[in-house]
C-alpha cells in the first residue's frame, strides 16, 4: 500500500456475522473506524444507520499521555454520544484492539456496553503474536465477503498488538465465535456478546 | 448535538433571507457548478457573506461563504462549494457538500459529501454518497425503499449484501451517477 489506493482483503467471516444478525427492522451498525466511501456504498443497500467513530483519530496523539481509566472512559463516553435507546446489532473494530492499551480497552467496554443488545455480533483483528507488525491502515466493507484496506494517512500511535486470549480477557464485554489467520499474522475475529 | 451553533439565529433570519436573494438567471459565477444538465437558476450565498440566521427559500441554492444557523431549501438542491463553511442543521430535496459543515443534514432524496468535503454531523436521507477523500464524522441514517415512491420499505437483511464477486461485476449505479 504504497498509495491511496485501497487493496482487498476477503472474509470467511463477515458473510457469518451477517447471517448472524439475519433479519432486522433496521441495521445499527458502529464503524469504529474511519468513514470510507465503499463502507456507506455497502451498508446503503439496505435500511441501516450507520454511525461512524474513528476511535483511531480520537486517541491519536492522546495515547501516550492517558493512563487513567476514568480519563479514558470520559472520552469514549463521549465518543460514543449516541441516543439512550441505541443498540448496535454489528460493531465493527477493524484494529482497534491493538492500539489501545489494557486499561484503555477496558474503558472501551464499560463504555460501548449499554448500546449492546444480546444477539450483537461484532469484528475486528487481534494477532498471532505481540512480535506480529500492526499495520497503519484504514478499514471498509467493500461486499459481505470483502474488506477493503486503506494506507491511514495519519501517523502512527503507540500499538499494543494482542492475541485473541489477551482480547477476551481485556474486553468481556465479547466472546470469539471464529478466527481466522491472514498471511500477514492479522487475526481475523469474529465476536459475540458474552 | 450542534445546538450550540443556533443561537440567536430568530433575530437574524431576516437579515439572512435579504443576503441570499442576489438571483442568478444564467448558474453562479462562482467556481462550484450546479449538477450536471441543470439549466436551472442558483441562488448564491457569496464566498465574502458570513449569515448568521435562519436561511429559507424556494429555490436552489450555492453557498460559498459562511452560514451559522440554518439552511431550509424544503424541495429544491443545496450545494455547499469548496469556499463554503457552514455550522447549520441542513435541509433540502438534493444536497452535495464540496466545502465544510457542522450540522445535521437531512436530504429528501441523496446526500452527497464530494472528495473535498468535511462534514461533522448526522445525515439523514434515503441515498447517501461518500466521495474518496471525503471525510465524515457522524452517523448515517439511510432507506433506500424512500427514494422509490410507493415502494414499502425492506426489512434490512444484512446478509443479502453483494459478494465480492457482485461487486466486481454488476454497475454501480450511484458511481455512474457521480460520473454524469
Amino acid at each position: 500500500m504504497t498509495d491511496g489506493a485501497p487493496r482487498f482483503l476477503s472474509s470467511r467471516l463477515l458473510p457469518g456475522v451477517f447471517e448472524a444478525i439475519g433479519e432486522v427492522p433496521r441495521l445499527t451498525v458502529l464503524d469504529a473506524g474511519s468513514a470510507l466511501p465503499e463502507s456507506v456504498d455497502f451498508f446503503s443497500q439496505s435500511r441501516c444507520r450507520l454511525c461512524f467513530a474513528d476511535i483511531f483519530e480520537e486517541v491519536a496523539g492522546e495515547a501516550e499521555e492517558m493512563r487513567d481509566e476514568g480519563v479514558w472512559l470520559a472520552l469514549f463516553n463521549r465518543v460514543f454520544d449516541y441516543p439512550a435507546d441505541t443498540r448496535f446489532d454489528l460493531c465493527l473494530f477493524w484494529d482497534v484492539f491493538n492500539y489501545l492499551d489494557d486499561i484503555a480497552l477496558r474503558a472501551l467496554a464499560t463504555a460501548l456496553r449499554p448500546f449492546l443488545h444480546d444477539k450483537t455480533m461484532a469484528h475486528g483483528f487481534a494477532v498471532l503474536n505481540r512480535r506480529t507488525r500492526v499495520p497503519s491502515a484504514q478499514y471498509g466493507v467493500l461486499a459481505r465477503d470483502q474488506i477493503s484496506v486503506r494506507p491511514r494517512p495519519l501517523p502512527a500511535v503507540a500499538r499494543f498488538p494482542r492475541s485473541q486470549a489477551n482480547l477476551e480477557s481485556v474486553f468481556p464485554i465479547f466472546n470469539a465465535r471464529r478466527s481466522v489467520l491472514h498471511g500477514d499474522g492479522l487475526l481475523e475475529v469474529s465476536l459475540g456478546v458474552s | 448535538m450542534f445546538d450550540k451553533y443556533r443561537d440567536n439565529r430568530e433575530e437574524q433570519s431576516q437579515a439572512a433571507k435579504a443576503a441570499v436573494s442576489s438571483e442568478r438567471k444564467d448558474g453562479p459565477a462562482s467556481a462550484t457548478k450546479p449538477a450536471a444538465g441543470s439549466a436551472r437558476t442558483m441562488a448564491t450565498i457569496g464566498s465574502t457573506i458570513t449569515i448568521k440566521g435562519d436561511v429559507a427559500g424556494d429555490e436552489n441554492l450555492i453557498i460559498d461563504g459562511k452560514v451559522d444557523g440554518t439552511v431550509n431549501l424544503a424541495s429544491h438542491e443545496l450545494i455547499v462549494g469548496p469556499s463554503g463553511k457552514v455550522n447549520a442543521d441542513l435541509s433540502a430535496k438534493s444536497i452535495r457538500i464540496d466545502g465544510e459543515v457542522k450540522g445535521d443534514i437531512t436530504g429528501k432524496e441523496k446526500v452527497l459529501i464530494s472528495k473535498t468535503g468535511n462534514v461533522r454531523g448526522n445525515i439523514v436521507a434515503p441515498r447517501v454518497t461518500l466521495e474518496d477523500g471525503a471525510k465524515f464524522k457522524g452517523s448515517i441514517d439511510m432507506d433506500p425503499s424512500v427514494a422509490s415512491a410507493g415502494e414499502t420499505a425492506p426489512v434490512a437483511r444484512a446478509f443479502e449484501g453483494k459478494t465480492g464477486e457482485q461487486a466486481r461485476t454488476e454497475p454501480d449505479t450511484t458511481l455512474n451517477e457521480k460520473k454524469a
